[in-house]
């Protein structure tokens, strides 16, 4: 935890993400309790733990969609405050990909590629457009980029977020449960677009209950229960030997 | 019939205009209230969205008659001399910014945070996020919604011919004075109110095949 506090305080350009003594409260309740955290420049962090433990929370922290409450968090050089300017600079930076797409349904899947590019980084229209297809191409959904997302699968649409988000060209994707709201047959077809992403050295912070995609691409996986760390380890050693007993616990029942 | 013409058809015609310039004037005024009233609704600021809940289920709890007969008596105490015609207006405007508060909050709660949330997480602003997420996905929501409100305004504004505005159940309410034609002349009423209301409808189908031209972000 020292190293980690350390990284977080002079900021090496290797650091893509950092989290120092993060602290959340809803109300009464700590949703965080102070969570340190390092994802260094093309490293695959996964993020597993119980439900309601407060993944979401510290991943949506990261690009401001939720504000933390004491401790620090520097993406990328930035430190996350309270400023317009820092929080456009940091979700630049930051691709997000969530359970539930959160594409737009009233324009099709091109133009849901070219919006931010368009508007947020003034990319012309037809940059924007190579962009998307560039992207759209190497999550396998190119051919479908006039329809709308209501017309696509749910991993179609999956794989679009992936590709939205990939064309503001994010250093760090952040990954919450992409997986979860998909039919089992379509979850393969979203792994491996993220597999895909892991080996062309994207910096990854993905939360996620698919341990064998942990297996085959994290270089650690973090265990979070009731709002803190317990446990971080390479998944090897996080696999064949976790250290504390609610992570045993958790392990028995995610794999069969 | 050319003598019934020549003679009334004036009147008649001048009450049926009267009736669309207070509507669409009112309707018009009464929605921007309605947006204001709908941002007070979903602010999350308590007194805020208090206030506008009461006036809200205070309009649309009431009989528009009763909000027109009040804000004309309202005139009278307060010494306000206005054409019955603005005044009707106002009464419009009022009945319409209470309805129309409720459709848009209706269209905004319609919209999943998820869609605000993937906005902010591709960076856009608060202004780019209504304009170019929000607002074209409210349109096919609030579009139908307002329509039916405006035929409502047309059919609901003949009550204004209780308090002398001069639209056009009034006018047809002094004809019948002059000519005792009562069958006549209110089946042209009836028949005026209907072509008005038809229009509206039609116009509003127009527009919902031209929505995709309305769409922003395009
Ligand atoms: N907006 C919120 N207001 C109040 N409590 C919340 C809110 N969001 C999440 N929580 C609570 O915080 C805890 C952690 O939630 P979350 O981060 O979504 O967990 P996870 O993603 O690990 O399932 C849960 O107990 C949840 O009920
Ligand atoms: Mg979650």
């Amino acid at each position: 935890m020292d190293q980690v506090a350390q990284a977080s305080n002079n900021t090496p350009p290797t650091v893509a993400v950092s989290l120092h003594q993060v602290s959340k409260w809803f109300g009464a309740f700590q949703v965080l309790q102070n969570i340190s955290l390092t994802v260094r420049t093309g490293e695959r962090v996964v993020v597993a733990g119980p439900s309601g433990s407060g993944k979401s929370t510290m991943i949506r922290c990261i690009n401001w969609l939720e504000q933390h409450q004491s401790g620090q968090i520097v993406v990328d050089g930035i430190e996350l405050t309270n400023s317009h300017k820092t929080i456009e600079a940091v979700r630049k930076d930051v691709g997000m990909v969530f359970q539930h797409f959160n594409l737009f349904p009233h324009l099709t899947i091109l133009e849901n590629c070219t919006l931010a590019p368009t508007w947020v980084k003034k990319l012309s229209k037809n940059d924007a457009e190579a962009t998307a297809f560039e992207f759209l191409e190497k999550v396998r959904i190119a051919d479908q980029a006039n329809k709308f997302p209501s017309q696509l699968s749910g991993g179609q649409q999956q794989r679009v977020a992936i590709a939205r988000a990939l064309c503001m060209r994010p250093k760090v994707m952040l990954f919450d449960e992409p997986t979860s709201a998909l039919d089992p047959e379509m979850v393969r077809e979203v792994l491996d677009t993220m597999v895909q992403l892991a080996q062309d050295g994207m910096t990854m912070l993905c939360v996620t209950h698919e341990m064998g995609f942990a297996r085959q691409v994290a270089d650690r996986v973090i265990f979070m229960d009731r709002g803190e760390i317990i446990e971080e380890n390479p998944p090897l050693e996080f696999f064949s030997n976790p250290h504390h007993k609610r992570t045993r616990a958790f392990l028995s029942q995610v794999i069969h | 019939m050319t003598d019934f013409v020549t003679t009334y058809g004036g009147t008649l015609l001048q009450g049926f205009l009267w009736t669309i310039i207070l509507v669409s004037v009112g309707f018009a005024i009464g929605s921007v209230f309605g947006a204001i009233l709908a941002m007070m609704l979903v602010s999350g600021r308590r007194g805020l969205a208090w206030l506008a809940r009461s006036y809200v289920e205070l309009i649309r709890n009431t009989p528009f008659l009763i909000q027109a007969m009040l804000l004309f008596a309202l005139m009278g105490i307060l010494r306000i001399r206005l054409e019955p015609v603005l005044v009707g207006l106002v009464a419009v405007a009022i009945y319409t910014a209470a309805y129309m508060a409720e459709i848009i909050r209706g269209g905004l709660n319609s919209i999943p945070d998820g869609q605000r949330e993937g906005a902010r997480a591709l960076a856009i602003g608060p202004v780019l996020q209504f304009r170019l997420i929000i607002f074209p996905q409210l349109l096919p929501f609030v579009l139908p919604a307002s329509v039916n409100l405006l035929a409502t305004l047309c059919k609901e504004s003949a009550f204004l011919a209780g308090v002398s505005v001069a639209e056009l159940t009034f006018s047809g309410q002094v004809v019948i004075t002059q000519t005792f034609l009562i069958f006549e002349v209110w089946a042209i009423i009836g028949v005026l109110y209907l072509v008005l209301v038809l229009s509206i409808m039609a116009l509003a189908e127009f527009l919902e095949r031209r929505m995709m031209w309305l769409n922003p972000a395009r």
